[in-house]
């Protein structure tokens, strides 16, 4: 009886357009659906892009990449400085060459190259280098990194990074070892650990180019 | 009987069930957790994976922590606001993001996206059921 209803057609307005909507209304769900996958694959996509892969590629390539931002939060509770004011003044760092190393306290390669680490940071401190330890906060606990700067004695300074900063730069490992020129850009960068002569080349090689 | 009926009825039945278990994660041994139960509601900080079937370094230092934790006498709750204090403040070493939050949408979104689902696949049979009416052939 009810079907009859429907199966009138248009001339009855209060029912017979039901199907019909309904129809509509379901081609739109599925409209919306299509929709919404291709953003999510859209936002991968674009997140993939950012990330510090591109980097990475074009050092391999051996081009002089324009260095990814480095921030973070300081190590409380330690005898560290963590980085100094004027670093978020690029201005300011036009003098300086940095050696950004990349550590965790649980990587044993990084336990024994940051006595070395400590060392260049010392006999380069008046000639405009700047060495930065970059500890990634979500995979190190703090109160492990505060033991380890302890253990070592580390006074260059440490800053804490958060993922997105980890991605930036395009890190897969740890010790992976930077060295950012007077121009800001990428002048080497060595995954795995690093030797203190092949460190001070890098860093000299550097300071002989500007 | 009526076969829409019968598919309403195991739509809802569906929807139950997917629904109800949700937020019976919640309770269970909270006093007294043990490293174990902890190890599986975290996420190896490296790996990609919980704690409890991770290897390596890293995934060491956490089970340590957990240790201590447990042994200073915290609740499952604090082990766990403590582990996220230490990983920076990083809610995602937790294995299920929290019902709070920003967290919210992670545990909304699948079931509406369910019920949405489900009200369209119930509105397209329903659909077929009338073509089928108006055809005259439904009496079949």
């Amino acid at each position: 009886m009810d079907d009859d209803t429907h199966s009138q057609g248009d001339d009855s307005p209060s029912h017979a357009p039901a199907g019909a909507s309904r129809r509509q209304l379901v081609g739109w769900l599925v409209a919306a659906l299509v929709l919404m996958t291709g953003l999510v694959a859209l936002a991968g996509r674009i997140h993939e892009r950012g990330s510090g892969m591109d980097v990475a590629a074009g050092v391999l390539r051996g081009d002089r990449m324009p260095a990814p931002r480095l921030q973070g939060r300081r190590i409380t509770g330690v005898d560290n400085p963590g980085l100094p004011r004027w670093w978020t003044t690029p201005t300011k760092r036009d003098d300086q060459v940095m050696v950004v190393n990349f550590w965790a306290s649980w990587c044993g390669p990084c336990r024994e190259e940051s006595p070395m680490l400590q060392d260049v940071a010392e006999a380069y401190a008046d000639r405009g280098v700047v060495v930065v330890g970059a500890d990634p906060a979500s995979e190190d606990a703090m109160s492990d990194a505060r033991a380890f700067i302890d253990e070592f004695d580390l006074t260059y300074p440490m800053v804490r990074i958060g993922r997105d900063v980890k991605e930036g730069w395009g890190i897969n490992g740890f010790p992976e070892t930077w060295v950012i020129g007077r121009d800001h850009r990428v002048a080497a960068r060595v995954p795995g650990p690093i030797d203190g002569r092949s460190l001070r080349s890098l860093i000299d090689r550097e300071l002989e180019r500007s | 009987m009526n076969p829409g009926r019968a598919i309403r009825g195991a739509a809802c039945t569906a929807l139950l069930v997917v629904c109800v278990p949700l937020p019976a994660t919640a309770g269970a041994s909270s006093q007294d957790p043990t490293e174990q139960e902890v190890s599986r509601m975290v996420m190896c900080p490296t790996c990609d994976t919980t704690l409890d079937r991770s290897e390596g370094p890293s995934a060491d230092r956490m089970r340590a922590l957990v240790r201590r934790y447990i042994e200073q006498g915290k609740t499952r709750q604090q082990v766990l606001d403590s582990l996220v204090r230490e990983y920076g403040g990083d809610q995602g070493i937790l294995a299920t993001p929290p019902v709070r939050g920003r967290g919210l949408v992670a545990w909304l979104v699948p079931p509406l996206a369910f019920l949405a689902l489900a009200a369209g696949a119930i509105v397209t049979i329903r659909g077929w059921r009338w073509r089928r009416g108006s055809d005259g052939s439904a009496g079949t």
